[in-house]
């Protein structure tokens, strides 16, 4: 691919766009912004987790209208049939009065997928997205349909209530791009949100990018390079999540049950160079891969119950392979 | 794009030399710092362990150390991509690491990267960001030990003067191990012996080089070496045959077989045998009275052949043959002759060389006495004692190794001068001067011999008589109580010449020699 200088700070200049108008409609949560961006511009899924009220849903909803794609939203539900999400063949009569099935598509059948509260679903509904979300294609009686491009599931998940829900199996979990933890909001951001949402003040949001656009950021962002160095660092990240791996560090032979996937490292490498590009760099950093490691590796590293049992976060299991990795350098 | 590549090497390499400077500095003074160190450690060592030299020592191994951490540091260059890395860290995000390794690469992202590492680099004092440090904290560590050194040489040093007699043995027992190997490679040439002959003096002389490899001070050499002596006097005897000297004693007395007698002094064994036939016809020639001497002579010396019994028998026969006056053709007797005496000629060069041996060793051993405390003395000590009418001089003197005479004085009121003949006993070897105690001994003062005469002078004054006596072998003290060591060397010669006369098994002759060799030990 050609790439030209001006190419790059087009889309430096979108993705900023993009901050600044997804920043009029949610205050604060910064992070979690350019976390959502990276993970769109990855071209992957993002599981957001936070107490109710934070403005996870608003966030999808933003997103969804400052770029010019279509946008579904599915409230999961115990009840929530697989039909219900992938759309489901219906009996209808032609005109010569005919009874024939027709496919009817589903919500996950939308560029941007809302999934809120995913976990409160049967994993028989949940697994309704897997083969949507790797890829991209839903196959409903025999038949298979492509999605539209881009395609992005993002789903929510409260972590306090958990009675009543489905955690999500593994292998649907290793589908997300990131998690990502959406955080209290601070005194100052509360204080813009209440101001915000407690007036008749109207927020208008712009259009920055379309779909076309978003493929085409993606493919260009593939090709920032990255140095051998770097990229060694990231993958003995993963490696050391491993804790059968002689180098990983302890903390990580101790209370990891199961380390990251090889996805893991694909996601690390590819919301890397996003995040190069959104710092307006042409190389990936050291820097960069610690960054997306949080939210890359937070989901794919399941602790045992000597680590849930001691208040160990995975968060804290990360910081530490990602010192050893350093030290491995 | 060629101009950016080179622009990017140009500033790592920039950057990597800045890097090789501190790392030859550091480098060099952590090996300064280290060997300051060890140069500590050594010179407090050496008060408590002889340490020959130390501090010199310590100046070299600092200099060594020193100079070769300068010169391994100098030869450490920084790889580019360390350089490379070191430059990112100061805010630039691996773009060098990045543009070093896309050097070459013409894509459009790579000239990009390049371009933008680029211009970020020229952003940056590279004097100011990577600057050459001098290790401060390790020169001032250097700093302080090498303080503590000179200061430690201000300490006065209690194991000095041990550290450099141990020096001394140690050269000592090198120069006695290259003696030894001097005496072993003269034994190997020495084309006389033979290979079993060799075999024999090398295992001792290995054995002497083993054990002062082990000594730990001068005195243990001198064992080691007087052992080995010993062992090697005892090879010599081994081959030793007295019959040669009985045979040339009965030739000498004939005026037939006086030159067959010269021959074999001179150990000429190549005309032995011309010789022998040459006397053959000349027996012809001589009267009866002059063969019945010459038979008498060989049949008493066949007699005193007791170690060589077909020799003996050879002579016998010839002397049987002499009396008989059957004096035909003695080819035969004189050829079988021959060859008994050939061999008995070889195993006296086989002592000849061992003799030479044992030289070699006293030589080495006389040395490491006069080279080592200038204390080694011969001592001697003679006693003398002499009687007047009624006083009695006594005196000692010491110095001479074969005894002395003495000074007496007259203890006589009536103020005679007594004058008197002593003998004197030397003791053979000198002493090395060691204080240690020994088991004392009786000791004869005549043992084995005769005693020299040695004159007694006393004083005469003006009154009263004089008389002198002449006594031989001496009067009054015939022996004395003496440390062992003194006289063991005395005891065990006059042993071992007493078991050589003396018709004794072999192997009760080497017990008995084993034994006297032991008490040295």
């Amino acid at each position: 691919m050609n790439i030209q200088e001006k190419d790059v700070r087009d889309a430096y200049d979108i993705v900023k766009s993009m901050e600044e108008e997804i920043g009029k409609a949610i205050i604060g949560q910064k992070e979690v912004i350019r976390q959502v961006i990276i993970g769109l511009l990855s071209g992957g899924h993002i599981l957001l987790e936070g107490a109710p009220g934070l403005g996870k849903t608003q966030l999808v909803k933003t997103l969804a209208g400052v770029m010019d794609l279509s946008f579904s939203r599915i409230q999961f539900t115990p009840d929530l049939m697989p039909a219900d999400v992938i759309g489901t063949n219906i009996l209808v009569k032609d005109e010569e009065g005919h009874s024939t099935f027709e496919f009817h598509k589903g919500p996950v059948f939308s560029h941007l997928v809302l999934a809120d509260e995913i976990n409160r679903a049967t994993p028989k509904t949940q697994s309704a997205l897997l083969e949507a979300m790797q890829e991209a294609t839903v196959t409903a009686f025999k038949t298979t349909y492509e999605l539209p491009g881009p395609f992005m599931v993002m789903a929510t998940q409260n972590p306090i209530e958990m009675e009543g829900t489905y955690p999500l199996p593994e292998a649907q979990l290793d589908r997300f791009l990131f998690k990502i933890d959406v955080k209290f909001p601070s005194l100052a951001e509360l204080k813009g949100i209440v101001d915000l949402t407690t007036s008749n003040a109207e927020t208008e949001i712009n259009k920055i990018a379309d779909g076309n656009k978003i493929l085409d950021m993606r493919r260009m962002i593939r090709e920032i390079p990255i140095a051998q160095p770097v990229l060694s660092y990231a993958l003995k990240a993963v490696m050391y999540t491993h804790p059968e791996n002689a180098d990983a560090p302890d903390i990580a032979k101790k209370y990891i049950r199961f380390g990251a996937s090889p996805r893991a490292a694909q996601a690390i490498i590819n919301s890397a160079k996003v995040r190069a590009l959104l710092e307006g760099r042409y190389n990936v950093s050291f820097e960069d891969i610690r960054y997306v490691a949080y939210p890359a590796l937070r989901h794919r590293v399941f602790m045992n119950y000597e680590g849930i049992a001691e208040g160990m976060s995975t968060d804290m299991i990360i910081e530490e392979i990602l010192h050893r990795a350093e030290e491995q350098m | 794009m060629e101009g950016a590549n080179k622009d990017i090497l140009k500033f790592v390499r920039k950057v990597r030399d800045r890097m090789h400077m501190t790392f030859i500095l550091e480098f060099t003074v952590k090996a300064l710092a280290i060997a300051l160190g060890i140069y500590l450690v050594l010179a407090v060592l050496s008060r408590f362990v002889p340490i020959y030299n130390a501090y010199f020592r310590g100046v070299v191994l600092a200099g060594v150390l020193t100079t070769s951490g300068f010169l391994i540091s100098l030869f450490m260059t920084p790889k580019d991509k360390s350089a490379a890395m070191l430059l990112d860290s100061k805010g630039l995000n691996e773009r060098t690491l990045t543009a070093l390794e896309l050097l070459g690469d013409s894509s459009a992202i790579a000239m990009l990267q390049r371009e933008d590492a680029l211009e970020r680099i020229r952003e940056l004092d590279l004097k100011k960001e990577i600057k050459i440090k001098f290790p401060k904290k390790l020169s001032l560590i250097s700093g302080v030990l090498a303080l503590l050194i000179v200061v430690s040489g201000f300490i006065p040093n209690p194991m000095e003067d041990r550290a450099i007699e141990l020096n001394r043995v140690k050269k000592e027992i090198t120069r006695q191990q290259k003696e030894v190997d001097n005496v072993i490679s003269k034994v190997e040439k020495n084309n006389k012996l033979s290979t079993v002959q060799k075999k024999e003096a090398e295992e001792a002389l290995l054995e002497l080089k083993k054990e002062l490899s082990k000594a730990q001070d001068l005195k243990e050499t001198e064992k080691a070496l007087q052992r080995t002596e010993n062992k090697i006097d005892m090879l010599r005897q081994k081959y030793t045959d007295k019959d040669l000297d009985n045979i040339i004693e009965a030739f000498s007395k004939n005026e037939a077989t006086k030159s067959l007698a010269e021959m074999l002094k001179r150990a000429d064994t190549a005309k032995l045998k011309k010789e022998l036939e040459k006397t053959a016809k000349e027996l012809k020639g001589l009267n009866e009275e002059q063969l019945k001497e010459l038979s008498q002579n060989l049949s008493e010396l066949a007699k005193n052949l007791s170690q060589n019994p077909e020799l003996a028998e050879a002579f016998y026969e010839l002397s049987q043959k002499m009396s008989s006056g059957e004096l035909g053709d003695m080819q035969n007797e004189m050829s079988a002759l021959g060859d008994q005496i050939s061999s008995l000629m070889e195993n006296d060069e086989f002592s000849k060389a061992m003799e030479e041996v044992i030289e070699q060793l006293k030589n080495s051993a006389a040395q490491n006495q006069g080279q080592g405390q200038g204390q080694g003395q011969g001592q001697g000590q003679g006693q003398g004692q002499g009687q007047g009418q009624q006083g009695v001089g006594q005196g000692q003197a010491g110095g001479s190794p074969a005894g002395g005479a003495g000074s007496g004085t007259g203890g006589d009121s009536e103020a005679q001068s007594p004058q008197g003949s002593g003998t004197g006993l030397g003791n053979k070897k000198p002493s090395s001067g060691d204080v240690r105690d020994y088991e004392k001994v009786f000791t004869p003062s005549l043992l084995g011999g005769e005693g020299e005469k040695s004159q007694l002078q006393g004083g005469k004054n003006n009154e009263g008589q004089t008389k002198e006596y002449i006594v031989d072998n001496g009067l009054g003290i015939k022996g004395e109580m003496q440390p062992y060591n003194q006289i063991l060397g005395e005891y065990k010669e006059k042993a071992f010449q007493s078991i050589e006369g003396t018709q004794i098994p072999q192997g009760m002759q080497d017990i008995v020699k084993d034994y006297f060799t032991s008490l040295e030990d």
